[in-house]
């Protein structure tokens, strides 16, 4: 975002509204630090801030710049003009009865850089996917993260975005069950190394007798989740999940 | 991703927080979705649903029901907020008669929604726990801070606004409320719990 020093009036009003604090007044005038704004848009939407003077804007072709992938990261109504994905990831759980994303057998994993509050560098999310990326993973094929990696196996991305910043980037990928312990390790391993938080996120479906076997799982490994979580219903249809099914005609035949 | 999943702050305070959503999947169950959604607003507004939207429009907080509901698309996010347990199991019980065949998500503490779930003859599929925060936590701000600007997983509270509406809650200059309601404009989605908002401000003010 920019801010129209002819049109601002210097009141300072679009300062608290600012998550990431880009915006300053200088010399009686309000600037936004480039490097810091993560154009997330907070500053020009409707109902929220209403400046004075009309003075801050969008500019002009940003979509055709690496910036692009900070509104799309940080705006959360925005789809990137590349990847065509809306929003920050995939919707996980939330489908996870219709789409067998995660199925019984696997866990799920999402690495949510920048959440809460502080936003990621890219580079600190590289970090965090070079570090996963020795142990095989395949990141999640739906999550623009993914579409502008240039070394998937690397977990490397393309340098035209590494030096930019975002609201929160979120890593994500499926895996065997039994992985879990390597994977929370590389995890605890690389926290310390970068200059921001993650939350971290793990998917597991019921058997057909109402367990859980993921709840066994954490506990084996001392992990206490926090008492609040996300819980799919069951209630999309189709019900049966078609990844499961194929995995069960392939032992058959 | 997962943006109802990693509120904080006090249990207590919590517990009266339940976020619920409607999803489709696309390519699946992703057309004419108009008259689902209308039946889940239903089902939300006759228990009383606190908040809600539609993150193309915004939220209940600063735009009509009408006006959301008259902008619903195939594209539309439809999701909101609870603050009892028992409001969750009236909501599921009639979304279980309903039938629709859209992905139903509740978030909220475990030992209040699992019952609630058991209660309304509703089996989870599948779960997504919060293994909680890792990194640089001594940047993150306080936890009352936090306890407020959670309930917008997008990131779209600014920190510095909740100590902005904190202060002028204790200079007496707006109520706890109406500090609330502007805090809930920021979340596009209308899952920003606004009363247990209003609760945590009183709580830790001296209005």
């Amino acid at each position: 975002m920019l801010i129209d020093p002819k049109k601002c009036i210097g009141c300072g009003l679009c300062l608290a509204y600012c998550p990431v604090k880009a915006i300053s007044l200088v010399r009686g005038k309000a600037g936004i630090d480039p490097d810091r704004c993560l154009e997330c848009g907070n500053c020009i939407r409707l109902k929220v801030v209403n400046c004075p003077g009309e003075a801050i804007y969008e500019p002009a072709g940003i979509y055709e710049t690496p910036r692009a992938i900070r509104r799309v990261l940080s705006d959360p109504t925005t789809t990137h003009s590349i990847t065509k994905v809306p929003g920050r990831g995939t919707e996980e759980v939330k489908t996870n009865d219709v789409t067998g994303r995660v199925c019984r057998g696997e866990v799920g994993i999402a690495v949510e850089m920048g959440r809460p509050c502080l936003g990621t560098s890219m580079e600190d999310v590289e970090k965090v996917t070079t570090a996963l990326a020795p142990l095989g993973v395949t990141f999640e094929e739906c999550n623009p993260l993914t579409l502008i990696m240039a070394d998937r196996g690397k977990g490397l991305f393309d340098p035209y975005y590494r030096k930019e910043r975002v609201a929160s980037a979120i890593i994500e990928f499926s895996a065997e069950e039994a992985d879990l312990e390597k994977i929370l390790r590389v995890l605890q391993e690389v926290a310390p190394q970068i200059h921001t938080v993650f939350s971290l996120d793990v998917i597991g479906c019921y058997d057909g007798n109402g367990v859980l076997p993921l709840k066994a799982r954490l506990k084996a490994l001392g992990i206490a989740p926090r008492v609040n979580a996300k819980v799919n219903l069951g209630l999309g249809v189709p019900y049966v999940i078609e990844k499961e099914e194929r995995e069960k005609r392939r032992v058959v035949r | 991703m997962t943006h109802s999943l990693h509120r904080s702050g006090d249990i207590e305070s919590q517990k009266k927080d339940f976020n619920w959503f409607m999803y489709q999947t696309k390519g699946i169950n992703d057309v004419n979705i108009r008259d689902k959604a209308l039946e889940f607003i239903a089902a939300a507004e006759a228990v009383g649903s606190e908040n809600w939207g539609d993150v193309k429009t915004g939220p209940i907080t600063r735009y009509s029901s009408e006006a959301i509901k008259a902008k619903i698309t195939d594209k539309s996010r439809i999701r909101g907020v609870f603050t009892k347990r028992e409001q969750v199991r009236q909501f599921l019980t009639r979304i279980k008669e309903r039938e629709l065949g859209m992905s139903v998500v509740i978030t909220g503490v475990l030992d209040e929604v699992l019952p609630a779930c058991e209660e309304a003859g509703v089996i989870p599929h599948s779960i997504n726990y919060s293994l909680g925060v890792w990194g640089k936590k001594d940047k993150l701000p306080d936890e009352t801070t936090l306890s407020i600007t959670t309930m917008c997983g997008h990131h779209m509270i600014p920190p510095k606004f909740v100590r902005h509406i904190m202060r002028q809650v204790e200079k007496g200059r707006m109520t706890p409320e109406d500090g609330a309601i502007q805090l809930a404009n920021f979340c596009y989605c209308g899952i920003f719990n606004q009363v247990r908002c209003a609760e945590i401000i009183t709580a830790h003010t001296k209005a």
